[in-house]
């Protein structure tokens, strides 16, 4: 009696998976669809030229690069070196040492020759005390503020009060910024007369590729399977998701890797959240917020050409961090914001962006993991019918993988960069692999990070156990 | 129930395989094509360049299926303008531009995709291709949308000081200030002139963003005899235009009477107190070294940031900064001239 029972329950629960897990599939083809005509359109403009006025343009915003650091001396020197050499009329960068207690401030101050500044600094926002900043002998437009730890986010409002130019951009310390990312996301800000206030566009793994004196000199795909998972991930993230999303005006991610704000906007917004390990997710929310409250005709932006480079997490203990911390950032973005969920008030951000993050980005770990429980129990115990485990073990397979070979298809399209054959080949053969060992991890890890904001534990900076991506390759 | 999960599961896997496919095969193509362009490229470059240096007197001869031809020849002529080379024959670049490609980009015009039309755009104006003037003409006319094709049809027919451009322009009231920069640096100065005489003439005739370009740009091209124009600008009653007069002018470095900045000093809007600091620092007007002092302890940052940069321009500038990081009755005048003396010019 009770097996029958247990037997309906878990057949029931099934069929619920597998629905939900139908309609997340649906939503994802349809982001596809919204992407692709974009990226089909653009697919043989010639970039180089679209960038070229902007380039000499008197007219382009100057921009202050921020670049908040926490125990980065692996690699911020090779970061400060990509932001100095980046292609762009006039852009100051300032690096914040949020109270590292490695040598990061020392590397750079004795790297760019860098001297004592007296301060005389806004407060558009309180951050913890900035003990000093630096200005380099031999590059005017380098500066770096120390000051007590505060996190990431007060980091980044630190250095916004320091900034002296209209627009920032804010990046992270083990990012490498391709030569023109600067051109190319500000790009729409200046066609759009000011109308787009923040515009973000694609990172990449650099894990594998060579880079030199801070350059992508050549790409390729890293050896170990763990980071080639995120290679695809990332496709699939910023090629079908945030490009689908922007083309409807209701995108809620900038990447914290890299991104372009309006300082005026994010002042108006209140700078970001220092509460939050989702300082960027949870800083465009509140602009959009701000934009609705408005009624102002401002948009956030997302151009699909790779900018930032990045280096993954290799291993899986770092890896997991990440992902809880993601998953962490999420769920706390959308409680902070829980009043524009379903709200007609903020149209498309409330009505499908909110849901969306909450049901399928945020809530879809749990019934992955409930569907992944299934089919195991299924398999050892027999009560479940051998169709719904066929159904629900086939379903999974082709749910990651046709998605991952269709980014794929539009990496291909936007930028073929991977210069042989056979990367495209092992992409989709791991891409087939996804769902019976990097999903069911991946998967577990983001419930982990569910569970760590229902326990309310603290999360801090990242510890990535970075390698530094600067060197003849990386792997 | 299985039947149909296999059946869709096949489909699902054959769509896959059939992508790996068309993935696999387009770039191997891809790759053949660009080896090829490469090839030829670099065999008929140096060949190319002699020719346009005048170091010979006949173009090269290509025999290659003309896809490809069209590829090398672009990547030539982009190479050739790119180099801007005094001594390179511009006639003999549009000749080979008209000769190789005005067919295409003719035919692209028309029938192409979009990246194609914007592409054919791009390099008409890069190879001053005159002889489709018309065509980008009446292609601009039948664009729909406000997007890069439309902007760069814009900056083809600027570049080419097509003269409808002026009616065309006065008629567009949503066109961005930049945008409009960038065609008034492509045209003629006397299409310049046409412009400022209709906007003295009849202001309400001149949309605003095209008004306001036209103030900065004069600075920024920095023609004296424009500079009457621009400063009678300065008692305009929307501030929005003083303030750009007021820029165009720290663009010229120049300002015929010191005694038309004065009432700025005490404005009430403070980007016009910035400005009027910028201005005075730029020109070194030490008898404005007082009211530089007052605005060192302004409200807004910004004002002070721009007046204590103002005094370190002036001839006794560090002395000034070290008394009033000193001496100011303000803080935050004090905390100013503090940073400004530690900091490097350029930062």
């Amino acid at each position: 009696m009770i097996s029958d029972w247990m037997t309906i329950v878990v057949n029931v629960t099934a069929v619920i998976v597998i629905v939900y897990m139908v309609l997340v599939a649906l939503v994802y083809i349809s982001l596809f669809m919204i992407a692709s005509p974009k990226i089909r359109k653009e697919r043989e403009l010639n970039r180089q030229e679209l960038i070229e006025d902007t380039s000499v343009n008197t007219d382009t915003f100057p921009v202050s690069v921020l670049v908040p650091a926490f125990n980065e001396d692996i690699g911020i020197i090779d970061t400060a070196r990509s932001m100095l050499g980046l292609n762009y009329p006039q852009h100051e960068i300032i690096v914040i040492d949020d109270g590292s207690k490695d040598t990061t401030s020392e590397k750079m101050i004795q790297e760019f020759n860098m001297k004592e500044i007296d301060l005389a600094i806004r407060q558009y926002f309180p951050t913890q005390r900035v003990k000093r900043a630096f200005q380099s002998e031999d590059h005017a437009n380098l500066f770096l503020v120390q000051k007590e730890n505060g996190g990431k986010a007060d980091a980044l409002n630190a250095g916004i009060n320091f900034s002296n130019y209209p627009y920032f951009s804010a990046i992270d310390g083990d990012s490498i910024l391709d030569k023109d990312a600067l051109l190319k996301t500000m790009k729409p800000i200046i066609d759009s007369n000011g109308e787009v206030t923040a515009t973000g566009g694609t990172v990449r793994i650099a894990n594998g590729s060579t880079i030199k004196r801070s350059k992508v000199e050549k790409i390729a795909l890293a050896k170990e399977p763990v980071v080639i998972m995120q290679i695809i991930e990332y496709f699939r993230a910023f090629l079908i998701g945030r490009l689908g999303l922007s083309r409807m005006n209701i995108l809620l991610i900038i990447s914290g890797a890299f991104g372009v704000f309006e300082k005026k906007r994010v002042i108006k917004a209140g700078g970001y959240d220092v509460s939050t390990v989702g300082e960027d997710m949870e800083l465009i929310v509140r602009i959009h917020r701000s934009i609705k409250h408005e009624k102002s005709n401002q948009r956030i932006e997302y151009i699909q050409d790779p900018v930032c480079w990045t280096e993954a997490p290799s291993t899986i203990s770092s890896l997991r961090l990440q992902r809880k911390r993601w998953q962490r950032g999420l769920a706390e973005t959308l409680w902070m914001h829980k009043r524009m969920m379903f709200n007609p008030k903020y149209k498309g951000v409330g009505l499908f962006s909110m849901p969306y993050y909450l049901l399928i980005e945020l809530l879809s770990s749990i019934f992955e993991l409930v569907g992944y429980v299934i089919i195991v129990l299924g398999l050892v115990f027999s009560f479940v019918s051998p169709e719904v485990t066929i159904v629900m073990t086939v379903m999974t397979v082709l749910y990651g993988s046709l998605l991952s070979s269709l980014a794929v298809l539009l990496e291909e399209w936007t930028y073929h960069k991977f210069p042989d054959l056979k990367s495209l080949v092992i992409l989709f053969a791991w891409a087939l692999t996804e769902t019976f060992w990097y999903r069911p991890m991946v998967v577990w890890w983001r419930c982990e990070g569910i569970i760590q904001v229902l326990r309310n534990k603290k999360a801090v900076w990242g510890n990535m156990n970075r390698k530094g991506i600067s060197s003849e390759g990386t792997s | 129930m299985v039947e149909i999960v296999i059946w869709v599961s096949a489909l699902l896997l054959l769509t896959q395989l059939g992508l790996l496919g068309y993935l696999l095969l387009s770039k191997a193509r891809r790759l053949k094509m660009e080896r090829t362009i490469q090839h030829h490229y670099s065999k008929v470059l140096p060949e190319f360049l002699a020719y346009f240096h005048g170091q010979k007197e006949e173009a090269p001869a290509m025999s290659i299926p003309l896809t490809k031809k069209r590829k090398i020849i672009e990547r030539v002529l982009d190479k050739a303008v790119d180099q801007a080379d005094m001594e390179l024959d511009m006639d003999r670049i549009q000749r080979t531009a008209h000769q190789h490609l005005s067919v295409t980009y003719h035919r692209h015009l028309k029938k192409g995709s979009w990246s194609q039309r914007v592409n054919a755009l791009y390099y008409i104006e890069d190879f001053a291709m005159l002889d489709l003037k018309t065509e980008v003409w009446n292609h601009l006319n039948r664009l729909e949308q406000n997007d890069e094709e439309y902007r760069q049809a814009l900056r083809v027919l600027a570049a080419f000081n097509d003269e409808r451009m002026i009616p065309y322009i006065l008629e567009q009231r949503d066109l961005s200030i930049g945008l409009v920069k960038q065609l008034l640096r492509r045209m003629h100065f006397d299409l310049h002139e046409q412009l400022i005489d209709i906007m003295t003439e009849n202001e309400e005739r001149v949309p605003y963003p095209l008004q306001m370009a036209l103030i900065t740009y004069c600075g920024e091209v920095g023609d004296r005899n424009l500079i009457p124009f621009v400063e009678s600008l300065l008692t305009h009653v929307n501030s929005e235009v003083r303030l750009k007069a007021m820029r165009s002018l720290t663009e010229y470095r120049y300002i015929s009477d010191p005694v038309l900045l004065f009432n700025f000093f005490h404005s009430p809007y403070w980007e016009e107190r910035m400005y009027a600091a910028r201005l005075t620092g730029i020109l070194t007007l030490s008898q404005y070294k007082e009211e530089l002092i007052t605005l060192a302890g302004d409200e807004q940052w910004w004002v002070r940031y721009a007046a204590c940069h103002a005094v370190k321009r002036l001839p006794d500038g560090e002395k000034l900064l070290n008394f009033t990081s000193r001496e100011h009755k303000d803080l935050y005048a004090r905390d100013m001239a503090k940073r400004t003396l530690t900091l490097k010019a350029g930062g």
